[in-house]
């Protein structure tokens, strides 16, 4: 069955190896971004794929007044919403956050309050509708906090709690939260860090994402080995947790 | 979960400390005041995809397609995408790249800057004869088009230009209609070199893709056996199936290729392969069959692989072939990979393009260090006084002046170089270091 997609961060790496799958399964897209170029292309790119149609809106996601225009037109170009797919996401240097509450507070509204403020207007429009499924790229890092990047960690941590709390509100009714935890993606997110073994490419990772969706799963760690990492990393004391350098 | 990423080139596996940045969209800017090398997926087995003396610039990200004629057959996509992707899209239409390798996992950029060639050269040419325009940049200056009436100098440099005359950002490419992706295959076993040298020429009138495969292990020169392949696009109405792949996970300890397990294994190919029936058979594998055994470089274990890749005319290329077969046999060094293609009469467009008319020869060996480059040397030597060439993409080990003499256009070519552009195959064959490939 054709599905109507809106994709938030569309221009994301993880996001666009996704929609490159939806695509190919001819579904229609409504994507947003902030730079239009990329958008365009991204645009072309799925059309050419498979996509049936392919429409967006370019704006700073940090512009908070102009979520309900995202939503009016992406519900105008596709009508119902079936998947709404959050990604958009910065990961900011944390020892400039430590110095700069200015710089640090940016980050917090890209990654955490914007996607929150999101969150609430899709989930009053996805109950009007009566289904929908809403699955947003949060992280392993939001599982605990460590120094080197406890500011993004904690952002992303809120918006695993709330999605937590959507779902325990929405149970039973249709609508359906996935939080996503990613592990090590090469992206442009992290193109700075040293890659090992446990890096995996945007593309080996979507199929997982397309996956959970389809079978309406609460939570996802891809690759599926992350499930086990954070499950040590969660259980090591606090007493311990806060002398080690991981 | 296996198609992790290749980091260095395909005939030396084992990961290095090249420094690598990725571009991941066409307008990202280029590293500055550092050496680059633009780098595809790394399929090429020596040091032309390498650049220690500065970056190499990941382009597998820049993989969109940009524009998609059904009707003309005609893709316009950026330069890192995969020719497995454009397959995957076009066949279902009907359309094919004219020319392929063979493996589909190498990118547009790469296919371009090696003017690669396939199973079917006398009748559709290189990759360059079918790529109607590209896009490249610069270091410090705009986009440029490129085409054969848009700056057509730059544009014969950039097609074989080795990545040496900037990076390439999208490229237009003229696909081929083709009946249905199936091929019907013959195949033909032979016990002679005449044999497969009668068979190579006289199949072209009649079969557009043909190639021969020669096991290298189990004779002498003059009794050569194999298997010859022959075979054209066909109509089909059945859908053609997902294939599994395989992964190697790790590095095959050295003893694993050794003369008795090569010399079985061609056994086992030979003998499979003799019942000459003719059968259909999708597409990939036909062309592309080592593809679903990811990582199989591994196999060779940590010290990887050398290449030979050598054009001999045709003129006396008979005796020459028996030359090349008698100091590969009697080395015992050689492995499964060896096979016979015929080059047509058609000049390429490239100014550095590898193919020229007459037999070309490729096998690969484990790499033992100084009595493999020494063998190549002799291959080489044999080819050269031939006025054949050596195909850099497959190369590691040729000096200044064997290249020079394998092509006549260098500096004509030369001129074209961007300056901040090298890579470690045109710093060795300038003379700027003489470093061969680790000796093991
Ligand atoms: C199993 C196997 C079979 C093969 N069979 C054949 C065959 O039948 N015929 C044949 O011709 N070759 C064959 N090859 C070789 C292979 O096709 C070539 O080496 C090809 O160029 C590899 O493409 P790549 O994308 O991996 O590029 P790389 O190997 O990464 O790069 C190749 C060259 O292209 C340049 N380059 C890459 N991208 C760009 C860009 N965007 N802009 C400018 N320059 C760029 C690089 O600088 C480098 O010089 C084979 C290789 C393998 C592993
Ligand atoms: N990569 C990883 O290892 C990893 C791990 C865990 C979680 N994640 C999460 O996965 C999500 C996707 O990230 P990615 O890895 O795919 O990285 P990415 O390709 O860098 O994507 C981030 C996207 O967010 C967009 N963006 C940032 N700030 C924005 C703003 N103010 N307004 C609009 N768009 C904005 C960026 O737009 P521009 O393209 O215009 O800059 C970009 O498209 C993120 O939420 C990230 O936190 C990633």
């Amino acid at each position: 069955m054709q599905k109507n997609i809106l994709i938030i961060g569309a221009t994301s790496a993880i996001a666009c190896a996704t929609a490159r799958l939806y695509a190919a399964c001819h579904h229609q897209f409504f994507l947003v971004g902030r730079n239009e170029e990329k958008i365009k292309l991204t645009k072309q790119d799925l059309l050419i794929r498979g996509a049936k149609k392919v429409e967006s809106y370019c704006c700073d996601l940090t512009k908070m007044e102009n979520h309900e225009k995202i939503l009016h037109h992406a519900e105008l170009s596709l009508g119902t919403l079936d998947i709404v797919i959050i990604a958009h996401g910065v990961l900011p240097d944390q020892q400039q956050c430590e110095k700069n509450i200015d710089f640090m507070v940016q980050s917090f509204e890209v990654n955490q309050i914007s996607t929150l403020c999101l969150l609430t207007l899709i989930s009053e429009r996805l109950k009007t509708q009566g289904h929908g499924t809403v699955a947003v790229l949060s992280s392993v890092a939001g599982e605990r906090g460590r120094k080197i990047n406890y500011v993004y960690g904690a952002a992303k941590s809120a918006v695993s709690i709330f999605l937590q709390g959507l779902r325990n509100r929405f149970h039973g009714t249709g609508i359906h939260f996935l939080t996503i935890h990613p592990g090590f993606i090469c992206t442009p997110m992290t193109e700075n860090f040293k890659k090992g073994r446990l890096w995996k490419q945007p593309d080996e990772i979507a199929p997982d994402i397309v996956k959970a969706i389809a079978k309406k799963k609460d939570l996802l760690y891809t690759p599926w080995f992350w499930r086990y990492i954070m499950l040590i990393i969660k259980m090591i004391p606090e007493k311990f947790f806060k002398k080690m350098s991981i | 979960m296996w198609q992790s990423k290749q980091h260095n080139a395909w005939g030396d596996p084992s990961k290095t400390d090249q420094e690598s940045q990725p571009l991941w969209w066409q307008h990202d800017p280029l590293p500055q005041n550092s050496l680059m090398l633009p780098r595809g997926n790394a399929r090429s087995y020596g040091d032309s995809c390498q650049n220690h003396s500065g970056v190499v610039i990941d382009t597998t990200y820049l993989n969109r397609f940009l524009d998609y004629d059904k009707d003309r057959g005609i893709i316009h996509c950026e330069s890192g995408t995969l020719l497995k992707d454009i397959l995957a899209l076009v066949v279902k239409d009907n359309w094919f790249l004219p020319v392929v390798p063979g493996t589909q996992l190498i990118t547009v950029g790469g296919a371009i800057a090696n003017d690669i060639h396939g199973k079917n050269h006398p009748a559709k040419g290189s990759f360059g004869d079918h790529v109607l325009a590209f896009q490249l940049r610069q270091e410090g200056s705009d986009v440029i088009h490129c085409s054969s009436t848009e700056n057509p100098d730059l544009f014969s440099a950039t097609i074989g230009g080795l990545g040496l005359t900037g990076l390439i950002t999208s490229a237009t490419i003229q696909l081929k209609s083709i009946p249905s992706p199936w091929m019907a295959v013959e195949t033909i076993p032979f016990n002679s070199l005449e044999t497969v040298l009668e068979l190579l020429q006289s199949s072209q009138q009649s079969h557009e893709y043909n190639v021969a495969w020669i096991d290298c292990l189990n004779q002498s020169a003059t009794k050569l056996r194999g298997i010859f392949h022959r075979s054209n696009f066909v109509h089909s109405e059945t859908k053609i199936p997902d294939r599994k792949n395989i992964n190697i996970p790790c590095y095959f300890p050295r003893w694993v290729m050794n003369k008795f397990t090569i010399k079985n294994f061609n056994r086992i190919i030979y003998y499979k392969n003799k019942k000459n029936k003719p059968s259909q058979l999708p597409y990939h594998k036909f062309l592309f069959p080592l593809d679903n055994i990811n990582h199989w470089n591994r196999i060779y274990g940590k010290p990887g692989l050398l290449q030979y890749q050598g054009v001999i005319p045709y003129d006396n290329g008979k005796t020459l072939l028996k030359e090349l077969f008698h100091q590969i046999i009697q080395s015992q060094q050689a492995s499964f990979l060896c096979v016979l293609k015929c080059f047509g009469e058609q000049k390429p467009k490239g100014l550095l393009s590898f193919p020229m008319s007459g037999f070309t020869l490729a096998l690969d060996f484990p790499n033992r260090g100084k009595k493999t480059i020494d063998l190549l040397h002799c291959l080489y030597k044999i080819t050269l006084e031939a006025d054949g060439r050596i195909y850099p993409a497959k190369d590691s080990c040729l000096t200044p002046e064997m290249f020079q003499q394998g092509f006549s256009h260098i500096e004509q070519f030369s001129s074209h170089i961007h300056g901040n552009f090298t890579s470690d195959f045109w710093q060795r064959i300038t003379g700027n270091s003489v470093s061969c490939k680790k000796t093991s």
